[in-house]
């Protein structure tokens, strides 16, 4: 009798502890602020999103939460990962959302002190990438099926390990077409800038810098062509399609494979399927290691609580052109992992394409 | 149609809530061009996430609001203190500040505030008659005329900031050095970073600003004892703000071709304003009979770059609004705000939106009158500070100063930055070597470098220097250094026939001495290691510091040696061993200057240890109580708006990260 009244005892006892415990971590964000850093400069792309995660995740993450955005540019997002990763409380106050430069990792950059798998990986997500080539090239390329006659293209980006330029290379080297790669380019509107100067022929671009720059300007005026997208490669080879191009623009390997009349192969293309999978997705939203496994997974949950939000969407879309796409919480992490699982040849062409002489 | 889209536009702008978000727009402009440190960029960034759910005309009220006047206000720490309140206003400083030294802020205030809105007038005029005509001009400008851009403008600003040509290429040489600190962008291999992650993205503009020009001021002040207005009641001419927009309408044609530099310049993509006020400074200089005042107070060196840099506005607004091309960060910002709103650069704006770029087009101008207008009203009050005690401008000065520097990564090596750079920039000033070219030089370096990277690939070699526009702008350049040597020679044969000390064409003295010689050497040093360093690097990686240092070492070697000559005929001529191995300035002053510099710095120390308003505070107090002798009553209420500042402006406003102190 005494024992089951102990035992209810401690039950009870167990039961109103475990509430208050369940309480006291759901309060854990009410009326407190939370800095979400962005490792890109204000006004850009990735500020533009964190600045719509920031108003209406604070919400689902407490009552009375705030979350304030603050930039740390720098160094391809080395400097933000850094700062995330050496100088910022474990205390789940402090968030990242920026690219997540594993590749900068994976090649083992000077100056990069992170390492993403310490990091408490609570989303990544993705954008889309188009190849455009001025139609106004030495041999002419008045549309797309003329590629393989080019020579010596002149293609722009920033720099030598950047997205966009990685986009406007890989495809040419896969392709065994001759270039030239001239980085230096700080920002999109340089390169379109450059190639309405007739400066460059190629270059990469997102979705949104498509249809807001080139889709109604260069391409509609005939200077410009979109040459392909790209998506992630699938196992069996094929592309992922994405209907974001009206269905006028083909992914790179179908692109390929009508013009070749076959599969793509090599260590560039070995190297592109690695950029085509991990570089679509290079925005994540992270926390810095040691976070308490309860916060973190409240984060997560108002995260995909935020995703998943009407108003978010909406204007998620507006701004960005297509709804939101992001991995949450292990399959975000099993992202990450699998990023640095490369094949050795895929790591070579990576190396070659990216090293300066 | 336009005409049409012009009265829409305009009737948008002057609703209620449109105005009013002009109005709050210009004011909150106004404030943040006035602190130096902050910048048209940092209110940009603050308002930015108001503007995501907002019509997009009271968007653009509001930003444009702010945007277009801060290269209004930011004269005034030009003028008062020397101090660039934004990288736009760098030459006003040479003119300007000694014209306040004089007693004839007022003047000079009553004339920059004038063209300020006269440009900003011109610059949004032509925004409306260029938009069919820019995309020829912009693209006629690419890479190679941007490249050769950028070096007119630091060959200007080389020759015409100091007394000496040499002096002035060689601190920009060290500028443009300075610019390649960190990651390479082309090949992401980081340089000269000594093993520091706080340098290897590169040194932060701001701190290196402040240092090099808000400390030396602030410690001059604080150790002298004086007012900004030095000279004394006798020396001082009386002045008014109508002497000023005199002043204007006597070089009304000057204000028009400024204006014109101005726009066209800052149409062009990635210059920004930072360029066009030395370009105009260095076409005011050229183009006048007598140019023997520049720098020593003539009102042309203030009408001429303060015209420029508003105008500037109005052109980066037509490349972001007609290509999507940002001009310049605060334009980039801008560009954001089209694309979140939903609009598109281009067609659309030209076309279905014209009534939205109308607006635009009339919030430049109506922010321009208005704050031109709100500020010569003020001009008086704030031309007072001139005359009321520097110990009463050195602490807040100082807390803007280091808040400023703080808000550039939001760590403690900010702070190590700035006080370095203090300590360069004081050095330089007491040694008579010029800093604007060192300033300049960093900002452009970050330009030229990838440009003459790309224009060595994209165009094969160096084929792309016998371009039309290139050969032009080599010409102008040309042109400068010739203007330059000229001066230089005309003012040594004069020195010769007078037996006097050289006239000061800055505002910097340049009395040759042994300190000089060591500071030319301490430079001959740095190119040197700087060269050895390059070899290190890969040759497209060393390329741009490799030359930089070399033609750096020539200069500064060539500095050393005239002045070593001009220590021996000075020798043999009347200089005693004692005058020989003078300090430069009196012993007394020197040290309270290194007693100063050893206070400031405790504010590193402290903070450390009780966190940044604790150490700013007790700066604050400290320093008026102890330092400035200053009342009781006075200090307590100093140190509590200083405490307001802190906790509401860079607290709450600012949402910056304070430092974690260790006794937390």
């Amino acid at each position: 009798m005494f024992g089951k009244k102990m035992s209810s005892f401690f039950g009870i006892l167990a039961f109103v502890a475990g509430g208050f415990f369940q309480q006291a971590n759901a309060e854990y964000f009410d009326d407190k602020n939370v800095t979400l850093l962005v490792n890109a400069g204000a006004g850009g792309g990735q500020t533009r999103v964190a600045a719509l995660i920031a108003d209406n995740m604070a919400k689902h993450l407490g009552t009375g939460t705030n979350i304030v955005v603050k930039n740390i540019p720098g160094a391809g997002g080395i400097k933000g990962l850094n700062v995330l990763s050496e100088a910022t409380k474990a205390d789940g106050l402090t968030l990242m959302f920026g690219t997540s430069n594993a590749m900068a990792q994976l090649l083992g950059q000077e100056g990069v002190r992170f390492d993403l798998s310490d990091l408490g990986i609570i989303g990544v997500g993705s954008i889309n990438y188009v190849t455009i080539a001025s139609t106004d090239t030495k041999k002419g390329l008045a549309d797309r099926s003329a590629l393989l006659k080019q020579e010596n293209l002149v293609i722009g980006g920033r720099s030598l390990s950047d997205g966009l330029g990685l986009f406007a290379r890989l495809p040419m080297e896969v392709l065994g077409l001759s270039y030239k790669y001239v980085p230096g380019y700080k920002s999109q509107p340089k390169l379109n800038a450059a190639m309405q100067a007739k400066e460059i022929e190629v270059l990469g671009t997102g979705h949104i810098g498509y249809a807001k720059f080139y889709k109604d300007t260069l391409i509609a005026e005939g200077k410009a062509i979109p040459l392909f997208y790209h998506s992630p490669v699938l196992e069996d080879g094929s592309q992922q399609k994405i209907d974001l191009y009206d269905g006028t623009v083909p992914t790179f390997v179908s692109f390929y494979e009508s013009t070749l009349g076959k599969a793509p192969s090599g260590q560039m293309w070995e190297a592109y399927k690695w950029v085509s999978r991990y570089q679509i997705r290079p925005q994540g939203l992270f926390a810095p290691p040691g976070v308490d496994g309860d916060v973190l997974r409240q984060i997560t949950a108002a995260f995909e609580k935020t995703l998943n939000d009407q108003g978010f969407k909406k204007a998620y879309a507006k701004r960005n052109g297509m709804e939101p796409n992001f991995f949450v919480g292990d399959e975000a992490k099993t992202f990450i992992a699998d990023a640095f699982k490369i094949s050795d040849a895929g790591l070579e062409g990576l190396k070659k394409l990216t090293s300066k002489k | 149609m336009a005409i049409e889209a012009a009265y829409t536009g305009l009737l948008q702008v002057l609703t209620w809530s449109s105005f009013s978000y002009l109005l709050y727009g210009v004011g909150l402009g106004m404030f943040i061009g006035a602190i130096p440190g902050l910048g048209g960029v940092v209110g940009l960034i603050i308002l930015l996430p108001f503007t995501y759910e907002m019509e997009p005309v009271h968007a653009f009220a509001l930003l444009i609001g702010l945007y277009a006047v801060t290269s209004t206000s930011d004269t005034i720490a030009s003028v008062m203190l020397g101090v660039p309140g934004t990288a736009a206003s760098q030459a006003t400083i040479l003119d300007g500040f000694p014209l306040a030294k004089k007693g004839q802020a007022q003047r000079a205030f009553g004339a920059a505030f004038t063209v300020s809105a006269i440009g900003g007038l011109f610059g949004a005029v032509v925004l409306v008659a260029s938009l069919p005509l820019a995309l020829p001009i912009i693209v006629a400008f690419g890479s190679p005329e941007l490249f050769m851009l950028g070096i007119l403008a630091l060959t200007m600003v080389g020759a015409l900031s100091g007394k000496s040509l040499t002096k002035g290429l060689a601190v920009a040489c060290f500028g443009l050095f300075l610019s390649t600190i960190g990651y390479d962008d082309s090949s992401g291999i980081p340089r000269f970073y000594l093993g520091s992650i706080y340098l290897i993205d590169g040194l932060p503009i701001i701190p290196v600003i402040l240092g090099l020009f808000a400390i030396p001021e602030l410690v001059t002040l604080a150790v002298k004892n004086t007012q900004i207005a030095d000279q004394s009641e006798n020396e001082k001419e009386a002045s008014s703000i109508w002497d000023g927009i005199r002043d204007v309408y006597h070089h009304r044609w000057l204000t028009l071709r400024c204006a014109t530099i101005g726009t066209y310049v800052g149409m062009l993509p990635g210059l920004g304003a930072a360029i066009v006020d030395w370009l105009a400074y260095g076409h005011a200089f050229q183009s006048a009979k007598d140019n023997s005042r520049f720098g020593l107070g003539d009102i042309r060196g203030v009408i001429a770059p303060e015209t420029a840099n508003n105008a500037s506005k109005g052109g980066a607004l037509l490349p972001t609004i007609v290509f999507g091309i940002p001009g310049n960060l605060g334009t980039s910002i801008l560009l954001s705000v089209l694309l979140i709103v939903g609009l598109r650069p281009g067609p659309d704006l030209l076309t279905t939106d014209l009534d939205i770029t109308f607006s635009i087009i009339w919030t430049l101008a109506i922010a321009n009158v208005l704050a031109g207008s709100l500020l010569l009203i003020w001009s008086k009050q704030v031309a007072k500070l001139a005359t009321i005690s520097g110990h009463l401008i050195v602490p807040a000065g100082l807390l803007f100063v280091f808040m400023g520097a703080w808000l550039a990564s939001g760590s403690l090596e900010d702070w190590f930055c700035l006080l370095a750079f203090g300590i360069l920039g004081y050095v330089m000033k007491i040694l008579g070597w010029p800093r604007p070219p060192l300033i300049l030089a960093y900002i452009l370096g970050g330009l030229l470098e990838p440009r003459l990277y790309i224009n060595m690939q994209a165009y094969d070699g160096f084929i792309w220097l016998v371009r039309p526009i290139v050969l032009i702008i080599i010409a102008v350049i040309c042109f400068t250094l010739f203007v330059s040597i000229r001066r230089d020679k005309r003012r040594q044969l004069k020195t010769l026939e007078t037996d006097s000390q050289p006239g000061t064409a800055d505002f910097e003295t340049g009395t040759a001495n042994i300190s000089q010689l060591i500071f030319a050497f301490f430079l001959c040093l740095i190119f040197s290691g700087i060269v050895f360093s390059c070899l290190e690097y890969p040759k497209s990686v060393s390329l741009f510091p490799g030359i930089t240092a070399t033609t750096g070492l020539i200069l500064s070697t060539i500095a050393a040696s005239n002045i070593l000559r001009s220590l021996k005929a000075n020798k043999q001529n009347y200089m005693t061993k004692a005058e020989f191995l003078s300090l430069p300035m009196p012993r007394e002053e020197l040290m309270s200057s290194l007693l100063f510099f050893a206070f400031i710095s405790s504010i590193v120390l402290i903070t450390l240890l009780l966190g940044q308003k604790a150490s700013i505070l007790f700066f604050v107090a400290t320093y008026l109580f102890f330092w400035g002798k200053i009342s009781f009553k006075i200090t307590l209420g100093y140190s509590f708006a200083c405490w307001l500042i802190l906790y509401f402006f860079y607290g709450h406003t600012l949402n910056i990260i304070w430092h974690t102190p260790y006794l937390n």
